[in-house]
């Protein structure tokens, strides 16, 4: 046999024996039958509807912490005093609910030698006519519907210190109907000496919230 | 003598030629010739169904509305909780593999993320054993995910039964907040995504 028709045949025999290999290549594959497999998810926002109030420039010392004296008592150069501020919070309802909303200062710089700087919170309206906080040798004492007060130690920089953690009203599913946390600052008048003259505290108040279960 | 035997050679060529030529007439021209026919008085009955497998699965019931929040694998609440049950034959002489699937039919790209993930177990609630476990970091809408694969042996009438057990989430370790405006939020939030269970039960090739 000659080589071309050696070639021939050798090609005619491969090709065939492709054909049948080939035409094994056929398996079965079926879908499945699936009943209740529809699973639609959206992930929740987490959002808190923030206003953290008007900055604090000055404020008044006294030994009598009403609300009245802290925002109104006229300085020598004819303004008043501000030393308050308010906080407002809500949360929609397409939110996930909060396991707790809290209100920090962040002290910048504080070169205060006493504590004389103290704070007092109220969830929602501070009681008037009477002191919202008394203070001695250091320690506040909060007057009935004050959630929260104290004094600012001296000499700090640089942190963070929390003025109210309110675990309660973000802690539901839900919209959270807007909600204002008042701020007083003011220098106690029975702790502050002449060595706190020219001395100066700078900081914010800030908020955060973590989402609950 | 020699020239005969040539002759007789080319003669026979000649023969056996005219007698090719006549038998594929034969063939091509068929019905024009009359032959005597014989047909069996018994058929024998050969009657064949394509045998298959089959593979069905209950996802435990669909979900139109759930929130997914940072949570951790056992959440009822802000985790995706199903139980998925599967009937697996295969009737045919072939060994097969069935492999469960989810097909994200509805899929941002902001979901994108290895912080969401699944897991499959042996009991309720990411409990049991572990049986298989992903993120949803590589995910591309209407690219089917396969969770987990089950061996089905040949000749298998009875069916294969079994129950798993399946976790979706949002894993509390994540991290990533973009502020917006005077809004903290992340571009995970509010986004919706639909997984559709779905499956396969292949011959395996050899």
């Amino acid at each position: 046999m000659d080589t071309k028709k050696l070639l021939g045949t050798i090609i005619g025999v491969l090709m065939f024996a492709l054909l049948i290999v080939g035409a094994t290549y056929a398996w079965l594959t079926l879908t499945a039958n699936v009943t209740n497999g529809n699973y639609t998810v959206k992930t929740k926002n987490f959002i808190i509807n923030y206003a953290g109030g008007t900055a604090i420039t000055d404020t008044v010392q006294t030994s009598n912490a009403t609300t009245a004296n802290i925002t109104s008592a006229s300085t020598a150069d004819g303004s008043t005093t501000d030393g308050w501020l308010a906080v407002t919070a809500s949360k929609t309802a397409a939110s996930a609910k909060a396991s707790d909303f809290t209100i920090k200062l962040h002290i910048n710089s504080n070169t205060l030698t006493t504590k004389a700087l103290t704070y007092a919170v109220c969830k929602g309206a501070c009681p008037t006519g009477v002191a919202l906080a008394t203070v001695s040798s250091g320690t506040a004492t909060c007057a009935t519907g004050v959630v929260a007060c104290n004094t600012i130690a001296a000499n700090q920089s640089n942190k963070d210190i929390v003025l109210y953690t309110d675990t309660q009203t973000f802690n539901v599913d839900g919209a959270v109907s807007s909600t204002t946390y008042n701020v007083y600052v003011w220098l106690d008048a029975g702790t502050i000496v002449a060595a706190d003259i020219g001395k100066a505290f700078s900081g914010y108040i800030h908020a955060s919230a973590t989402q609950g279960d | 003598m020699k020239n005969n035997k040539k002759k007789d050679e080319n003669r026979n060529k000649v023969i056996i030629s005219i007698t090719i030529v006549a038998l594929i007439v034969a063939l091509v021209a068929g019905g024009t010739y009359a032959w005597w026919t014989w047909v069996s008085a018994n058929n024998t009955a050969v009657n064949i169904t394509v045998k298959g497998m089959t593979m069905t699965l209950d996802g435990g019931g669909n979900i139109t509305a759930q929130n997914l929040v940072p949570t951790s694998c056992t959440s009822t609440t802000y985790a995706v909780q199903r139980q998925i049950s599967y009937s697996l034959t295969n009737p045919t002489t072939i060994a097969s593999t069935a492999t469960i699937q989810l097909n994200p039919s509805t899929f941002p790209t902001q979901l994108k993320n290895s912080k969401l993930m699944w897991k499959l177990t042996t009991a309720a609630n990411c409990g049991g054993t572990q049986v298989a476990t992903g993120t949803f970091g590589s995910t591309t809408q209407g690219r089917v995910m396969d969770l987990t694969t089950i061996a089905v042996p040949a000749g298998t009438t009875t069916p294969i039964t079994g129950t798993y057990y399946l976790s979706i989430w949002l894993d509390s370790s994540y991290t990533g907040t973009t502020n917006v405006g005077g809004e903290v939020k992340d571009t995970i939030q509010d986004k919706s995504m639909t997984l559709q269970l779905t499956g396969t039960i292949a011959q395996n090739q050899s």
